[in-house]
């Protein structure tokens, strides 16, 4: 994986593999969700066969959440010891990995951007941050661009982490000079959940604090 | 009018930079063009047919004179010298240069404006009634919840890239003048017993390919807990609403999907934890934006002297078109003395919508004149004065007569809604401009005008339906059929609190057929209409078979009626 950047601006190299679905077998969109029940996505959870058979690399490695659940018993050793780490996909609920595994056990928990306009893991990292406690590490992978990242690092995210090769060095270095770009947001989120005018004295003629 | 503090204007300052930065990165090819199309889209940047075109937020649909001015220059210096007003009240430039742009927004911010969401995936601006603040049939201002919503929504991180826009309207009058039932979110504020504000909320309305009516989510929700529950809404609807197929993503198909009763209780498990947090609304905060709509200092006018003031006038220009303009373009206002006035950007001589720089600076000065320096613009893409004396009504017919502003045409039919449609847009299908001008042609007698009284008709170059054909009396949607241009019609459709869909009365006709395909619909309107009567009512009471045998004849009548469908 390439270098991670944090909330803070600085910039490491990962530490971890993660451990994708290959793309041809990655979950299809399904035509229709059912509603209510199923409530609306639009999309599967991957087939059991692919849980079966995706090799688990040696090391520390973020899996998928559903080969996890799937492959508990055989992974259970490794991940007492820390070195399994989950990625939860843009589909699948906090809820159930929330009912699923203690959170604070979680060495860190990555979510999923399975493209660029898809915006669902910003309220899977709220819901996980403000009404699940989770207090770990937490990671935007996947379709990860440079001007989301202030809003990712607002919802909770603590590291990004953009695709390989798909920015360079200077490139993240330069994204990281941006994060500041708005030190004064009007509405509240994760990393302050105070919207502007409980934070700051607003009138006509406030200057900036 | 709202005015920017140094928060407001940092961030406005600070999106101009970040969106300079994003379009040089674009440029340069670091971003590529899948990556930079949402970014610019959120700054309300299109590249259509011919060039970029600019959507600048006029929030809610208040401007100043300032503002109008600042646009007429944008308007003459980087465009062909005129603007768009468009159906969600904001003002479009059809023919910028890219490279221009981020300059544009630059100018835009010194004067506290920007372009932030007037596009794409995300919360669009807000729209509301035009005659917000100033109606005798209100009950609660909506804007200060406007502008609250506003701030809230813009750039908020969790909704930034929802699965489709999402557009919310506000009203607090007795009558719906903003389409709130076709809107993602449709807020009316209002008062009950004990005098305290609540929010009906509406969700699930919207129009394009799979138009509805909005169903109702709260009835009386208590203004301060407006925002964690429009939190809950966005959050039920960015993690379920559906994001395989564009065209089946708003949250009217989330809300059709599940029923309504369903997602009330999803989105009510959803606030429950959210409800009394950090974001519920308080007195001090709603008076402290209310105070930047209190109303303008008034004269102290006795409104029965002005009205016989006004009547005199009238009868003095008796022969002139001053009384027909009294009548369709001077609006009640609830202080004494004073009435709101449409200007008619409906003109036989130019495109629905359209009105140039120099127009733009000549209203911004009788606006300053007589209207305490504040411009309106309606989702019917025209604009109002809303803060003129009776007693200058005269003078300034006068003065808008001159600038062929004063068209009497206000709620008739050649008050047409129409978007620039395939001359300019890239989504278009067919062009729409000149079936409203052939229409503004045809129909331009007022004498007969005026004799059919208000009617709707409303012109879509495609199905996106920006001109909310759906809702018109008289609909008409530009379709592709075989490459040729050709337009469907549909009737009875109808905004406000009896919204209702128009129902497609058969095939479609070629441009050339229009003009005696809506003559025949207007025949048979003054053929079968009983005494005052409109032809909304007129048409509910007798149906639409007696149209489409007018239109089709009777063997093709038969035929249409058979393949009828609703819109």
């Amino acid at each position: 994986m390439p270098d991670i950047l944090f909330a803070d601006g600085s910039i490491a190299p990962t530490g971890w593999t993660l451990v994708p679905y290959p793309p041809a077998n990655a979950p299809q969109p399904k035509a229709r969700g059912k509603a209510g029940l199923a409530r609306i996505t639009g999309e599967a959870a991957a087939p059991i066969e692919l849980l079966d058979s995706l090799p688990v690399p040696v090391g520390k490695v973020i899996v998928p959440f559903a080969l996890w659940q799937h492959r508990r018993a055989e992974l259970e050793a490794r991940f007492s010891t820390g070195e399994i780490a989950l990625w939860l996909d843009a589909c699948e609920e906090v809820e159930t990995l929330v009912a699923a595994v203690d959170l604070a056990t979680l060495p860190l928990l990555a979510l999923d951007f399975p493209k660029a306009g898809d915006g669902r893991a910003f309220s899977s990292a709220t819901l996980l941050r403000t009404r699940y406690g989770y207090r770990g590490a937490l990671w935007a992978v996947g379709d990860v661009l440079c001007d989301y990242f202030a809003f990712m690092f607002r919802c909770g995210f603590d590291v990004v982490v953009p695709k390989p090769g798909r920015y360079t060095p200077a490139q993240l270095q330069d994204a990281a000079t941006r994060l500041k770009l708005f030190p004064q947001p009007y509405q509240g989120a994760v990393d302050d959940a105070r919207p502007l005018w409980r934070r700051v004295a607003r009138s006509a003629g406030a200057t900036l604090q | 009018m709202y005015r920017y503090d140094a928060y407001d204007q940092a961030l406005v300052d600070a999106r101009v930079t970040q969106f300079r930065d994003q379009t040089r990165r674009y440029l340069a090819g670091e971003l590529s063009e899948d990556e930079y199309r949402p970014l610019r889209l959120q700054n309300g940047l299109y590249v259509q047919r011919h060039a970029p075109m600019l959507r600048i937020a006029l929030p809610y649909g208040l401007l100043d004179a300032h503002q109008l001015r600042t646009l007429a220059r944008l308007a003459r210096d980087y465009d062909k010298g005129y603007g768009h007003i468009s159906t969600r009240q904001n003002l479009q430039l059809n023919w910028l240069k890219l490279a221009d742009v981020p300059e544009v927004l630059a100018e835009l911010a010194k004067v506290g404006m920007h372009a932030i969401q007037t596009s794409g995936s995300c919360i669009r601006s807000i729209t509301a009634d035009h005659f917000a603040g100033i109606a005798p049939d209100e009950h609660v201002d909506p804007r200060p919840f406007a502008e609250i919503l506003r701030q809230w929504t813009s750039l908020h991180p969790e909704f930034a890239l929802l699965p489709r826009k999402f557009k919310f309207a506000v009203s607090g009058a007795t009558h719906d003048r903003a389409a709130l039932s076709v809107h993602d979110v449709g807020l009316t504020f209002h008062r009950d017993d004990s005098n305290e504000v609540k929010v009906r909320v509406q969700v699930g309305g919207g129009l394009g390919r799979n138009p509805a009516i909005a169903e109702v989510l709260h009835e009386d929700l208590p203004w301060q807990h407006l925002l964690t529950y429009a939190e809950a809404i966005l959050r039920v609807y960015n993690r379920y609403g559906r994001r395989d197929n564009m065209y089946k993503a708003r949250i009217k198909i989330l809300t059709q999907s599940l029923g309504i009763a369903q997602l009330r209780a999803q989105v009510d498990a959803e606030w429950a934890p959210l409800k009394d947090g950090p974001s519920t609304l308080t007195d001090a905060e709603l008076q402290r934006v209310a105070a930047f709509f209190a109303p303008p200092p008034y004269e102290k006018i006795d409104e029965a002297a002005a009205q016989i003031e006004l009547q005199r006038h009238q009868d003095a220009h008796a022969h002139t078109d001053f009384p027909r303009w009294v009548a369709r373009c001077v609006h009640p206002h609830r202080q004494p003395g004073y009435r709101a006035v449409t200007l008619s950007l409906k003109r036989p001589d130019s495109r629905p919508g359209d009105f140039t720089s120099s127009e733009m600076d000549a209203i911004a000065t009788l606006a300053e004149r007589y209207s305490f320096g504040l411009i309106r613009t309606t989702h019917s893409q025209n604009l109002v004065l809303g803060e003129v004396r009776v007693s200058d009504l005269f003078a300034l017919w006068q003065a808008l007569r001159a600038l062929h502003l004063a068209t009497p045409n206000t709620g008739l039919l050649t008050d047409m809604i129409c978007c620039p449609g395939g001359d300019l847009c890239g989504l278009a299908n067919a062009r729409s401009v000149p079936i409203a001008t052939a229409l503004q042609e045809r129909f331009a007698d007022l004498d007969r005008l005026f004799d059919l009284g208000e009617i709707e008709l409303n012109i879509s170059g495609c199905i996106n339906s920006c001109s909310h054909h759906h809702i018109a009396h008289i609909g008409i949607l530009g379709v592709d059929k075989d490459n040729t241009e050709c337009y469907q019609v549909s009737l009875g459709g109808n905004q406000g609190t009896q919204a209702r869909l128009g129902r497609i009365i058969g095939h479609s006709f070629t441009a050339a057929e229009i003009p005696q395909v809506v003559e025949k619909i207007i025949a048979t309107f003054v053929a079968r209409r009983q005494p005052g009567e409109r032809f909304i009512d007129t048409y509910q009471r007798i149906g639409a078979e007696p149209f489409v045998t007018q239109v089709y004849g009777d063997e093709a009548g038969s035929r249409a009626r058979k393949e009828q469908k609703y819109a």
